[in-house]
């Protein structure tokens, strides 16, 4: 059973560094999820791990063994590229015992371990079918398929749920982590969806530029993000610049309590949409003036003004919905909520700097 | 639907199309046919005529032989060039990758002079069948070349990535996945190797004559008892142009049928496979494709370069300059029809509503493709002087026959374009109060563009350096590739090799000025 630990990787492609000393630990049978926008070297870092792409410097650990000049296919890691790459020409069948074929397994082991696999997916049915002939969902089953008939114990997800519709992807979130947890597989899944991150990941490293921003449990990243940039990316944030002093923090014209005080000057603040309550006294409490009211079903969406400043909050219907535009509404905000941190450490994120402000 | 005009001009307007191409394709060979039939008793005076039956025999087994040989040789050399070009990078592989095309932009009689002299003069080659070989390889490997390179490159990488990561070396992953995900472009590829061998015929009678062969392939046989001109070769030529014409259809047509239904086996891994996957085995592979590009594609091509040179530089003839300019007469005579006629049939093939119209049609328009040009040729010149007795100008008949067989080159690229274009630009620009001709002027023509200005070179060029097809239409003819495999038949090598280049600049700078030409002429 693998563990798989990155040390100090580095991936140049002529100039540029897809990836900077990247090093990561992803433990044995843990689900784990490498989260971050477009171009920040996800599928590098995948590539890097199953051998398809070598790295400039650094090295691949696997179970204590130096994996970084081992070719792909001697690395027994399953790998699913965007779309699946399910071989058109082959059937299901074919497919999924195309690992065995290529190690030289038995006919026996091969047809017994292929159908055995087969019959977890709940494919058995569609052994002779092509790959033009399954479903999104049934296309991601086989491919998960193939990897684990190929005797890898480490899998490694790209994108995985990008091509299905909606409804799919949230069904299948669950399923899959379900299905690879009662097999006590590795998993290592890459996504630049948030949601998708925190409702899969026992652990979320959060990757932007080619470096590792921060790392954690979901409800690390979410709750108590060490890194601006995470509470950017993980979760909604109203983002704002304000000054610290002596704990407290004053934005606009308000002034919040905060659970920081070591530091004075200038900060970015950062208030999640779903940790301010409409209608709550909290440790800070002030009065807003609701601009915006937006349903979306289980939640809803409202927009509210005070001090000069737009606050977005989404809430549960149930708790908000009685809420209406042109009221005036108390707004409770939790002490450790309120997330504040030096202005300099947001300067190297232009996406944050265009955000500040713009409820 | 973008493209349709008020429906009874409409179907005139197709139908008009349609006739004019079966008139000028499809039913000469269809002709061939009644006229062999019409005069038994000159049929079994052929037949029982045993020189002639003997000579047929002989050059249809040469002509297949060669076409077998070659399409192999073609296929195993141009594969793991293909594969290089693809997948490896190296120094001046831009420069390498344009040079290999240039058999491809030479007159193939002039391409059959520079390998024959290459061949014979320097490796002292004399196999007739050997000689061939190497004229039909070289001038065919860049066709091969380049199908294949684009069907490796249309399989995504991924495929090849999951393939390695399930445990598969990279030579497993080249036989199992890459190797039938390209199947088809496999087949395209044979089957045009195999037909352009089986066609040549200028080219191969210079080299023929060049070692002083006896030899005919079955091409060179039409042309020489059309030339004969008795009633009893002409029937000869007849049936030899209707065998060669229905054999190959049913021989490649067969073979694309099997080939496309048989599965390449994937039953076990050879243990070979690991060893041939790196190291030594794989530089030698590529040395190797390197070295025979080079001797046998390359340098034999460019033979001819050096070769007035070394002779001589002699005058150029008047002759030379009157050729020249029936070959361009003829070229662009051909290719004006070829757009009037092939513009309108492409869109019918591609925007018909009726799916068996345009299935049918476009497979008829590809039959002259695989058919030897000089029986094609044969049975056009006889549909018109023997079955209208309509007297053409020379030069209008040579068109005739090479609109047959350029047709096809044009159409293809043509409604390639139009099927990558997305209907909906169309179907927007009529909602935009366009109509149908506005919405072609404006907005599909502007489109496809690049695929019109494809076919009108390749069908140009094709035209500018057929041999065969033109003899069998006037076996007198004077255009340029006729004139030099007349001079080499002369033996006089000097006055070939200088017209040879001669030709060669004049096509090189045609074909600049075309292409700026049409480029100017549409503007955007």
């Amino acid at each position: 059973m693998p563990r798989v630990e990155l040390k100090d990787i580095t991936v140049r492609y002529g100039r540029l560094e897809a990836l900077k000393e990247v090093n990561l630990v992803v433990e044995d049978g843990s689900y784990t999820v490498i989260a971050g926008p477009t171009g920040a070297g996800k599928t590098t870092l995948l590539k890097v791990i199953a051998g398809l792409v070598k790295p400039s410097h650094g090295s691949v650990i696997v179970d204590g063994k130096d994996y970084t000049m081992l070719p792909p296919e001697d690395r027994n890691v399953g790998y699913l590229p965007q779309g699946y790459a399910l071989f058109p020409h082959l059937t299901v069948w074919e497919n999924v015992t195309f690992g065995a074929y290529c190690r030289g397994w038995s006919p026996e082991e091969t047809e017994e371990v292929a159908r055995r696999v087969l019959n977890m997916v709940g494919l058995i049915g569609r052994a002779e079918s092509y790959p033009g002939e399954l479903s999104g969902g049934m296309a991601q089953r086989t491919a998960l398929a193939r990897a684990i008939a190929s005797g890898a114990s480490l899998i490694l997800f790209d994108e995985p749920l990008s091509a299905l519709d909606l409804m799919l992807r949230l069904i299948l979130r669950y399923e899959i982590r379900r299905m690879v947890k009662s097999l006590g597989l590795t998993v290592i899944h890459v996504t630049h969806d948030h949601e998708e991150a925190m409702s899969i990941a026992d652990k979320i490293y959060l990757l932007r530029s080619g470096e590792i921003v921060e790392s954690g449990t979901p409800e690390e990243l979410y709750m108590r993000p060490r890194d601006p940039f995470t509470a950017y990316f993980i979760g909604e944030s109203n983002l704002y610049r304000g000054v610290l002093k002596d704990g407290r923090v004053q934005v606009g014209g308000l002034e919040l309590d905060t659970a920081f005080d070591d530091y004075d000057g200038e900060v970015l603040v950062a208030l999640r949409t779903r940790r301010l309550f409409p209608g709550v006294k909290l440790d800070n409490t002030f009065e807003a003036s609701v601009a915006e009211v937006r349903f979306l079903g289980r939640y809803s969406r409202i927009i509210l003004e005070s001090h000069d400043l737009k606050f977005t909050v989404e809430a549960p219907t149930v708790k908000i919905g009685w809420i209406r535009k042109g009221e005036t509404v108390d707004v409770g905000v939790k002490r450790e909520d309120v997330l504040v941190y030096p202005y300099k450490y947001a300067l190297k994120y232009p996406e944050i700097l265009e955000a500040v402000g713009n409820a | 639907m973008g493209l349709s005009f008020r429906s009874g001009f409409k179907s005139v307007f197709y139908g008009l199309v349609v006739f004019f191409f079966l008139l000028f394709v499809l039913i000469p060979p269809i002709y061939l046919v009644f006229y062999l039939l019409r005069d038994i008793d000159m049929l079994s005076l052929v037949l029982g005529n045993s020189s002639i039956m003997g000579e047929f025999y002989s050059s249809v087994k040469l002509s297949y032989e060669i076409a077998f040989a070659v399409s192999a040789i073609d296929f195993l050399s141009a594969l793991p060039m293909a594969w290089i070009l693809l997948k490896r990078d190296f120094r001046f592989k831009g420069l390498w990758d344009t040079v290999l095309d240039l058999p491809m932009a030479m007159p193939t009689s002039a391409l059959g002079f520079s390998v024959a002299m290459f061949w014979s003069g320097i490796a002292d080659l004399r196999s007739a069948f050997w000689i061939v070989v190497a004229l039909h390889v070289a001038m065919s490997y860049p066709y091969m070349l380049r199908t294949l390179y684009a069907a490796i490159s249309s399989v995504e990488s991924q495929y090849v990535l999951a393939a390695r990561t399930l445990g598969a070396k990279p030579f497993t992953v080249a036989r199992t996945i890459v190797l039938p995900m390209i199947k088809p472009g496999i087949v395209a590829g044979i089957i045009l190797c195999f037909s352009k061998s089986l066609s040549e015929t200028g080219g191969t009678f210079a080299a023929l004559s060049i070692i002083g062969s006896a030899s005919r392939t079955g091409p060179v046989l039409i042309k020489d008892w059309r030339a004969a001109g008795s009633d009893l070769y002409t029937f000869a030529g007849g049936l030899l142009s209707l065998f060669l014409i229905v054999s190959s259809l049913i021989l490649l047509l067969g073979f694309r049928f099997l080939a496309m239904r048989w599965r390449i086996p994937i039953r076990k891994i050879y243990r070979f496979e690991d060893r041939v996957s790196s190291g030594y085995s794989v530089v030698l592979r590529d040395v190797a494709s390197f070295l025979f590009a080079f001797i046998t594609v390359l340098v034999p091509s460019l033979f001819i370069a050096g070769f007035p040179a070394w002779l001589g530089v002699s005058g150029i003839e008047r002759d030379l300059l009157t050729a020249i300019a029936s070959s361009v007469v003829v070229a662009g005579l051909t290719t004006v029809i070829n757009l009037a006629s092939g513009l309108p049939l492409s869109i019918l093939i591609s925007r018909s509503r009726f799916r068996l119209v345009s299935m049918v049609i476009d497979g008829l328009v590809n039959i002259p493709l695989i058919v030897p040009t000089t029986a094609l040729g044969f049975s056009i010149a006889l549909f018109w002087s023997e079955g209208l007795a309509f007297r053409l100008p020379d030069l209008a008949l040579i068109s005739l026959a090479h609109i047959s067989f350029t047709q096809p080159l044009l159409v293809r690229n043509v409604v390639a374009s139009l099927e990558q274009l997305d209907p909906s630009v169309e179907e927007t620009a009529r909602t935009l109060g366009a109509t149908p001709l506005m919405v072609f002027r404006r907005i599909t023509f502007p489109l496809i563009k690049p695929g019109i200005i494809a076919g009108v070179i390749l069908s140009f060029t094709r035209s500018l350096g057929e041999t065969g097809a033109t003899l069998a239409v006037v076996p007198r003819a004077l255009t340029a590739p006729v004139y030099i495999v007349d001079l080499v038949k002369a033996g006089n090598y000097q006055a070939a090799g200088t017209s040879c280049i001669v030709l060669l600049a004049v096509s090189a700078l045609l074909l600049y000025m075309l292409k700026r030409g049409v480029y100017a002429q549409s503007g955007t």
